[in-house]
């Protein structure tokens, strides 16, 4: 039997990747459309999803440093921290009771991969777009927490309380903490949600022959 | 079977290669000898460069360091890590350089994809100069969030691109 060339001269290809010219840019025009719903509504939700988030970072900074029980309120369209030191260090330190550090922080900076995966994946038209969304969310959310987790110990750790620094972390961990911010804000929320687009596309529907 | 677990293995190389790429070059970057010698005079290259288009119909804008200035109004931008297209960069080179490919292509990628993502990011300064002219409030939507997304969409368009034009393995190397 005589082989049948393939109509895509590139070969048998997966999701985005090989994709044709003219489907990636359909792809990029999508992506901007959705990304007007998807970002309006991101900032309309700002509130629910800064404080869901900043809770995670929370319990991460009080995982991490020396502080105590964090509390997180929303002001001002920014979340503000609450941490005070915890009760090993308020004792060694003789600080007053009731100390606390705050900190405000713009959780938005980190947030804005959510809204930016959910226009990739429904630009990529995604199967089984729900659980995929979901799932990628949740991921985005974590690595999201993680870099204000990272802003947060920064700031706790570079604040003085009644004349002393309750926090003072050592090169390695502030080089920790500053690569996590960093991370947080600049690779997390633009390069993860693109990485999981990739990931989540699924195979490419075959070329129409 | 075989041909799916050889996907995932070459799909698991890819994504291990770019990831230490990626952060190596990230945290190289951050590095006090990178800030001086690399991240610093391409960030104020980029500054002059986004001066240069602006002048083209506003000769009211003026440059010093990576500061860009409107004389006639005295607003002033300065172009920060994060805003350079560095990163973006360090991004789309990783993703070439991880994914299996003659050098020759590569090359030619990387020179197209810087290419793409300077030429972007040059609109995105300039856009947000007249911006941040206009209302800080959206100024800072846009430089926060929605440039920042623009960028890596127009670093994946390349990518995907670059992809597309890739010489076809040989089935019997692809599955080697």
């Amino acid at each position: 039997m005589a082989s049948t060339p393939s109509p895509d001269p590139a070969g048998p290809r997966d999701g985005l990747i090989g994709a044709a010219p003219r489907d990636i840019l359909l792809f990029a025009a999508r992506t901007l459309a959705w990304a007007v719903l998807f970002f309006g509504a991101w900032y309309v939700a700002a509130q629910p999803i800064s404080l869901a988030t900043s809770w995670i970072a929370a319990r991460i900074v009080e995982a991490t440093t020396p502080a105590g029980s964090a509390r997180i309120a929303w002001r001002n369209d920014k979340v503000m921290f609450t941490i005070p030191p915890d009760a090993s260090t308020a004792y060694r330190d003789r600080l007053p009771a009731g100390m606390s550090v705050d900190m405000e922080v713009n959780t938005l900076k980190q947030t804005y991969g959510v809204p930016f995966f959910l226009a990739l994946l429904a630009a990529a038209r995604a199967r089984r777009y729900a659980a995929k969304a979901a799932a990628g969310a949740a991921i985005l959310v974590v690595l999201a927490a993680i870099g204000i987790a990272c802003e947060v110990a920064i700031g706790f750790g570079t604040t003085q309380v009644a004349g002393t620094q309750p926090f003072a972390p050592g090169a390695a961990a502030g080089t920790l903490f500053a690569l996590g911010f960093q991370l947080g804000t600049l690779i997390f929320p633009c390069v993860v949600p693109v990485v999981l687009c990739l990931a989540f596309a699924g195979p490419a529907r075959a070329p129409a022959a | 079977m075989a041909a799916e677990s050889c996907n995932l293995a070459a799909m698991t190389r890819f994504a291990l290669v770019f990831a230490g790429i990626v952060l190596a070059l990230f945290a190289a970057q951050l590095t006090a000898p990178a800030q001086a010698w690399v991240v610093g005079p391409w960030t104020d290259a980029v500054a002059h460069v986004a001066t240069w288009v602006a002048r083209a119909f506003d000769p009211a804008v003026t440059v010093a360091g990576a500061t860009l200035y409107s004389q006639s109004n005295g607003f002033a931008v300065t172009i920060l890590a994060g805003c350079n297209g560095l990163e973006a960069m360090i991004v789309l080179l990783a993703a070439i350089l991880a994914y299996p490919a003659p050098w020759k292509h590569r090359l030619a990628g990387l020179a197209g994809g810087v290419l793409a993502v300077q030429l972007l990011n040059i609109v995105r300064i300039v856009s947000l100069f007249y911006i941040g002219q206009w209302s800080v409030a959206v100024f800072e939507w846009a430089h926060l969030y929605a440039w920042q997304a623009l960028i890596m969409l127009d670093a994946l368009i390349v990518w995907l691109l670059w992809l597309r034009l890739l010489p076809r393995i040989p089935p019997a190397l692809a599955t080697a």
